[in-house]
């Protein structure tokens, strides 16, 4: 059995999945993290999913708490006689995300035997770490800082000319008063920016700015690419990062071949990155040249199939049906 | 050296008289002339250049100023590397057997009409248009909507002939209770005006007209269009209105369509699995290039068909009857 793991909402790239896997008469279950917080229990030997564990053969991990569905601690969730502070608000959160994180990972845990297709013990990557190993296995990546000192993010940007700011980690999303969503995203560090900053600040994460012919978002499985390049530069809002949609009109996304060398290099980084599947991006260059960004290992793949008619959805359920069957 | 190319999810396609860019990502058409048709799908591989200097001078300024059209619209793009741009593959699939099916029912239908619904989303079908012409009890009908729960039907496009007993408040709750009924249709009543609930009043309309039968069904419009990959893709190698497609009539038959005259079984003796026969089938793979005259034309992958009304009736391949355009002088007649 197939058992996959995910979020309740949000998340129509497993649901199509799971279509193929009607077709198909495959046997799956899906959990979705929530449930977990439902309905669980173990003694620390049994528990009640022992069931499951002994039928599934293949897990494969999607996603799991949604945003929303996080736990949203408030004032009243303080126990008696403590101070409705704000302090302790933080605290109780960062108690009860702790708590959450032993009884995610022991769920995890229950099916370790078992073949996973994206691991979520494993898929916390550190963005910086895996510049370091796409830089040794051969591929080129942005000039990139890490830094304190507004006077060494000076020195950087007059060495190489326009620089970026952006997340060291996930991009976090923010709520304004209307409920509209603000998230952390990529921002051009101009004169202007470095004038109004203080000399010593968060440690940032800065890189060279590629000036792009286009970007590629590379979908990986099974030692297969299915590359799409994405042609932001038409349109000026999508220029620093294509995240900033323009939903009026849409980037132009195309099917592409990728150099052999290119692939070379990023089967070893996937290998050494103990990642079966993943999302990359990577930039050409109006220079001619490909610039590793990143790669995300629990990547939206139905923005890559549809426009390129990869059907990826059909060979996910193809992949995981193969994976039940050989390790029955 | 620059070559021009397509944004490969623009798809030139050749007419007998103009050629059409579908853009399928952007969901629009664009008219281009045949010469420029032939230009695009023939020199893909000559630098941009050289195909200009070939040409006299007068299609040059006219190939220019087609392909200063196609680039400011962002349909096409220059590039130094067209070996890197495959073309978008247009192979069609879909994780079911049945996708879509038309459930018909009048006073003196006697079959399961629920048992039929589920049966038929055991076959992959989440699309199912239900036609009461008689009329049908509210009651009723949100027991069957009850049951679906269970299922992933989750596109109900239902006809309900209007009963005097009803009054607005019963009509929206049920919409408000039942996200998956996607639109009810009442017809043979004046507009009921209802403006209780935002989201419910997008998915009711009112006909004042009777509607018996599927006489009407088979009309092609220019705005019947449907420009999308997922139909387009289907239309290169199959029948863009019968494949996939399951009809249960008002008596229990299995049909492909209420207006084809071949029953496959009724529903009160056969399961719906049993009865995909490949003569069953046997619509399905008529596509656009295999019909008569709609095969020079342009709209061909982006037409609905039609195989119940056609223009010769004894000819399986011919033309779509309800269809007054005519690619040869491309006009709507
Ligand atoms: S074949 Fe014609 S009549 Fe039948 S469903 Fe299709 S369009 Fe309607
Ligand atoms: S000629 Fe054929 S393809 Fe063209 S619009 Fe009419 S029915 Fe459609």
């Amino acid at each position: 059995m197939i058992l996959i793991l995910s979020q309740e909402n949000y998340d129509p790239s497993t649901s199509d999945v799971q279509n193929w896997l009607d077709y198909y008469g495959a046997k799956y279950k899906r959990i979705n993290g929530a449930d977990i917080f439902k309905d669980f229990t173990t003694d620390l030997g049994n528990s009640n999913f022992d069931q499951l564990i002994e039928e599934v053969n293949v897990v494969w991990f999607r996603r799991w708490l949604e945003f929303e569905s996080r736990f949203k601690i408030t004032y009243e969730d303080l126990p008696e006689g403590v101070l409705a502070s704000e302090n302790n608000l933080l605290r109780l959160s960062e108690y009860v995300k702790n708590e959450t994180r032993v009884v995610n990972n022991f769920f995890f845990d229950l099916f370790k035997e078992k073949v996973w297709l994206s691991d979520p013990r494993k898929i916390r990557l550190s963005k910086l770490r895996v510049l370091q190993l796409a830089k040794t296995n051969g591929l080129l990546t942005p000039y990139s800082l890490v830094t304190t000192s507004k006077l060494e993010l000076i020195r950087f940007k007059n060495q190489h000319g326009r620089v970026i700011s952006k997340n060291l980690n996930e991009v976090q999303v923010f709520t304004d008063l209307k409920s509209k969503y603000h998230s952390s995203k990529t921002i051009e560090v101009d004169n202007d920016f470095i004038e109004n900053i203080s000399e010593n600040f968060f440690p940032s994460f800065f890189q060279s700015l590629i000036e792009k012919e286009y970007e590629l978002r590379v979908f990986f499985l099974d030692d297969e690419f299915y590359p799409m390049a994405i042609f932001s530069q038409l349109d000026k809002k999508t220029k620093i990062d294509f995240r900033n949609y323009n939903n009026d009109n849409p980037n132009r996304c195309v099917p592409y071949e990728l150099d052999e060398k290119i692939k070379f290099s990023l089967k070893k980084l996937m290998a050494d990155l103990n990642l079966k599947t993943g999302s990359i991006d990577l930039i050409k260059s109006i220079d001619g040249k490909y610039y590793f960004l990143e790669v995300n290992p629990v990547g939206q793949f139905g923005m890559t199939s549809f426009p390129c008619n990869y059907k990826l959805e059909k060979k996910i359920a193809e992949y995981l049906i193969q994976l039940d069957k050989t390790n029955e | 050296m620059k070559y021009f190319l397509l944004f490969q999810s623009c798809i030139p396609v050749k007419g007998a008289k103009r050629c059409t860019i579908c853009d399928l990502a952007k969901k629009d058409i664009y008219f281009i002339s045949l010469g420029l048709y032939e230009f695009l799908t023939e020199f893909e591989n000559v630098p941009y250049h050289e195909i200009l200097d070939f040409q006299d001078e007068e299609v040059r300024d006219k190939i220019k100023s087609e392909v200063d059209f196609l680039v400011e619209k962002e349909v096409g793009f220059f590039t130094s590397n067209p070996k890197k741009f495959p073309r978008l593959k247009l192979d069609w699939a879909y994780p079911a057997v049945i996708s879509n099916a038309i459930i018909e029912h009048n006073n003196s239908s006697d079959y399961n009409i629920l048992d039929v619904i589920q049966q038929l989303n055991q076959q992959g079908c989440k699309f199912i248009e239900i036609r009461f012409y008689d009329g049908y009890s509210l009651e009723s009908l949100e027991a069957i909507l009850k049951q679906l729960d269970s299922t992933d039907v989750n596109s109900l496009i239902i006809y309900l002939k209007y009963s005097a007993k009803w009054n607005r408040k019963n009509l929206l709750r049920l919409l408000i209770l039942f996200p998956r009924i996607a639109h009810l249709h009442v017809f043979g009543t004046q507009d009921l005006k209802l403006n209780e609930n935002e989201e419910a009043i997008q998915r009711i309309s009112f006909h004042k007209g009777l509607i018996h039968d599927n006489s009407c069904c088979g009309t092609i419009k220019e705005n019947y269009f449907s420009i999308n990959f997922q139909s387009f893709s289907e239309a290169q190698e199959y029948n863009s209105c019968l494949n996939g497609k399951m009809t249960i009539s008002a008596t229990g038959n299995i049909k492909n369509c209420p207006s084809l005259p071949e029953t496959y079984g009724n529903v009160k003796k056969v399961a719906i699995k049993n009865s995909i026969s490949d003569n069953f089938r046997k619509y399905w793979k008529i596509n656009k290039d295999q019909i008569d005259i709609c095969r020079d034309c342009e709209f061909r992958y982006l037409c609905p068909d039609c195989r119940a009304f056609l223009k010769d009736a004894e000819n399986p391949f011919s033309k779509p009857k309800k269809c007054n355009y005519n690619p040869y002088t491309a006009v709507w007649e």
